[in-house]
């Protein structure tokens, strides 16, 4: 019931914003701001509600994990609104929430009692990390797919905005997500080794979850190398970010299901 | 050589290192996942599997699992290790170079009317000044230079350097570190052949969850004998490694064996003899006979359509499979439970039976690790939390605003150095434009 009610709200603000992102009117941006408030106050009442009931953070299993990512996800963007717009990101950011909540069907939202693995004070600094960093490149992969609809598209026009600012703006809060999750991601891989090392007694175990979380790194690693490359168009910086957002979310929930590892708790 | 060209192959040069350094990252990254890849066939029943099967095949060179300590794949690192440490050089020579050249690049120009009694200078050294720059002045009274951050050029350095320190110790963990896993049976001694003790698992405690069967944690209770001559106890839990010397000791798991369990044998009903069954030697029960022995015992189990299965592992509500012989040498077997489900006789009218107790044995599951490298990585890891953090939030920009005044206007162009973030630099010469004009 919940979910239903949270991913038809995110529908219809990824509506709101792709409208407000291509008309003229006003009064679509209002929409979505009203109801991107009233959507993220009601998730965080689940979520808290939830921790209260289960006595710990939202961070144990994967149907609390999709719910954090669909919250976080959606919250840093109507953070980052306040100071850059770009709507059209926000549109993609709501659609990635309300898949995200879609999702959790197919996991158990029953509050089942803690692991011992995952009794550990670890827990909180490493799965938060990660999912601040995931947050933050879901964005960057909507500014990303911003980027490319507007370069798509010859004559594409926002309120008050040209094309080619937009696609500077884009360009810009790509790289600023990606600045802002890759410290968070760093964190999460580092903590996860520490927590690793008390919990498995090896600080590295090549475990895929590992791999492909250091996979994901190295490819952000490449993005903020070629960076430096000046000839290289913008949209390889988009494409970039599109597809490393592919790897975030193979990472975080292909790996649980295709391959063995030792994370299948999470 | 001109100073132009001097730049241009510079550049050039630095360009190519770029691309190889983008290039030895994605090997690496790609190839870290080919090993992650199951290796064996999917059967072919199973939907997609001619598609999954091909890439198994396509993989199968990596050796999966065994790719990561493949000399292939240590050289690998090794390449992208000693790259870095040229790239951290260069780096480092760039940084503490005070006459490396900077090149500006110009990003836009601003004309805007002269202000009565502030002087161009003064206004564009507030503007800068509002955005966080210390600005620096010259002789040439129709320019000034902006620089903030600059501290932040640490960052990247910082976290190349983490990240050979990484490399590094993974290799001294790969060639020094001895990490096994044993199994441990209570009353048994584990010895630690490095630190010359050994730690007598005197007990197995499995802590569960109020109201579940669930474990909330397992500790394995050693005795073990101090510097001083004197015994003490100590834990060991999962999450809370035991350190002795230069040795840990961590929790894994652990397994539980029945090698008794005592049964109740009813008569019509009434008990009448307990008998205590050992895993694989027959009893015989007196006076018809009968030999009882067990064959299987399946642990939290539950009454379902296709049999009995286990739901757990606690070994809290057991079933038994009873094998009862005859004089004749036949043999049958019979499901019973534990005596608060009552005595179960099956066929048998006659003698009926139930579980009083099994006797369980804890072998607690540890591995026993001696890692020279986990220092080493734990700097590594130190230094590139932090160098992510202050090379993403940190980045050094300069900006030169040269000046001319025509008949009516003031022409200001503007011009920035920020080679990590030049989208961020333009965003922000963006709005230090507006504010000037």
């Amino acid at each position: 019931m919940i979910e239903g009610i949270l991913q038809f709200l995110y529908l219809v603000m990824a509506m709101l914003f792709f409208a407000c992102a291509s008309g003229t009117k006003k009064i679509w941006g209002r929409a979505a701001i009203v109801l991107g408030i009233g959507t993220l106050l009601f998730h965080f009442a689940f979520l808290f509600e939830r921790s209260v009931r289960a006595g710990r953070p939202p961070l144990t299993n994967m149907y609390e994990t999709l719910h954090l990512l669909a919250f976080l996800t959606s919250l840093f963007f109507m953070v980052s609104r306040v100071r850059w717009r770009l709507d059209m990101a926000g549109g993609f950011t709501a659609l990635v929430s309300a898949l995200l909540i879609a999702s959790t069907a197919i996991a158990s939202p029953d509050i089942e009692p803690l692991l011992p693995a995952l009794k550990s004070n670890w827990l909180l600094f490493h799965v938060s990390a990660c999912f601040i960093a995931y947050s933050s490149f879901a964005l960057s992969m909507g500014c990303g797919l911003g980027y490319l609809i507007i370069r798509g598209v010859p004559f594409f026009k926002a309120r008050g905005e040209g094309r080619e600012e937009l696609l500077r703006k884009a360009d810009f809060l790509t790289h600023r997500f990606i600045l802002f999750g890759y410290p968070f991601l760093t964190m999460g891989i580092v903590l996860g080794a520490v927590w690793a090392e008390l919990s498995w007694g090896r600080y590295w175990n090549w475990d895929p979850k590992e791999s492909w979380a250091f996979s994901t790194w190295l490819i952000y690693s490449v993005y903020f190398h070629l960076r430096y490359l000046r000839r290289l168009p913008r949209m390889a910086f988009a494409v970039i970010a599109v597809f490393a957002f592919a790897l975030v979310i193979f990472t975080y929930y292909g790996v649980n299901f295709w391959l063995s590892t030792l994370h299948d708790y999470a | 050589m001109s100073s132009t060209q001097k730049d241009f192959r510079e550049n050039s040069n630095f360009e190519f290192l770029i691309i190889v350094a983008a290039c030895l990252l994605i090997a690496v990254a790609l190839i870290s996942l080919l090993g992650t890849f199951p290796t064996d066939p999917l059967p072919s029943e199973v939907q997609g599997s001619h598609v999954a099967n091909a890439l198994i095949a396509l993989t199968s060179f990596s050796g999966a699992r065994s790719l990561y300590s493949s000399l292939f794949f240590i050289l690998l690192l090794g390449i992208l290790g000693s790259f870095v440490i040229y790239a951290l050089i260069r780096q480092a020579k760039l940084l503490f170079n005070h006459h490396a050249p900077i090149v500006f690049a110009p990003i836009s120009n601003v004309r805007f009317l002269p202000l009565g009694t502030q002087s161009v200078k003064t206004r564009l050294e507030k503007a800068l000044r509002s955005f966080g720059y210390r600005v620096q002045f010259f002789n040439d009274e129709t320019k000034i230079e902006g620089a903030k951050n600059l501290s932040g050029r640490l960052g990247p350095l910082g976290i190349h350097l983490g990240f050979v320190i990484v490399l590094l110790a993974g290799l001294l963990t790969f060639l020094g570190s001895d990490i096994r896993e044993t199994e441990v049976r209570e009353g048994e001694v584990l010895t630690l052949p490095k630190e010359q003790i050994g730690l007598r698992l005197d007990k197995f405690i499995v802590f569960r969850h109020a109201g579940s069967d669930r474990p909330s944690q397992y500790t394995s209770r050693f005795w073990i004998k101090g510097a001083d001559g004197r015994g003490r106890h100590i834990d060991l839990s999962v999450n809370h490694p035991l350190k002795l010397g230069r040795t840990k000791i961590f929790q894994m798991r652990y397994r539980i064996e029945i090698p008794r369990a005592e049964i109740i044998v009813y008569k019509n009903m009434r008990p009448v003899q307990q008998v205590l069954l050992e895993a694989g030697k027959p009893y015989a029960l007196t006076p018809k006979g009968q030999t009882l022995s067990y064959d299987k015992i399946v642990p939290d189990f539950k009454l379902t359509r296709d049999g009995i299965i286990s739901t757990g592992s606690s070994y809290e509500r057991s079933a038994l499979r009873l094998k009862i012989g005859d004089s004749k040498g036949s043999e049958k077997t019979l499901w019973i439970f534990p005596a608060a489900f009552g005595p179960h006789g099956g066929s048998d009218k006659e003698r009926q039976y139930s579980i009083l107790k099994l006797h369980k044995v804890y072998f607690s599951g540890v591995r026993v690790s001696y890692d020279p490298g986990l220092p080493i990585a734990y700097s590594g890891f130190i230094l590139l939390i932090f160098s992510a953090f202050y090379s993403s939030f940190a980045i050094p920009r300069r900006l030169r605003l040269t000046w001319h005044e025509d008949q009516r206007y003031i022409n200001v162009i503007v011009e920035g150095w920020c080679p990590r973030d030049p989208s961020g630099l333009e965003e922000e010469t963006n709005r230090l434009v507006k504010g000037l004009s």
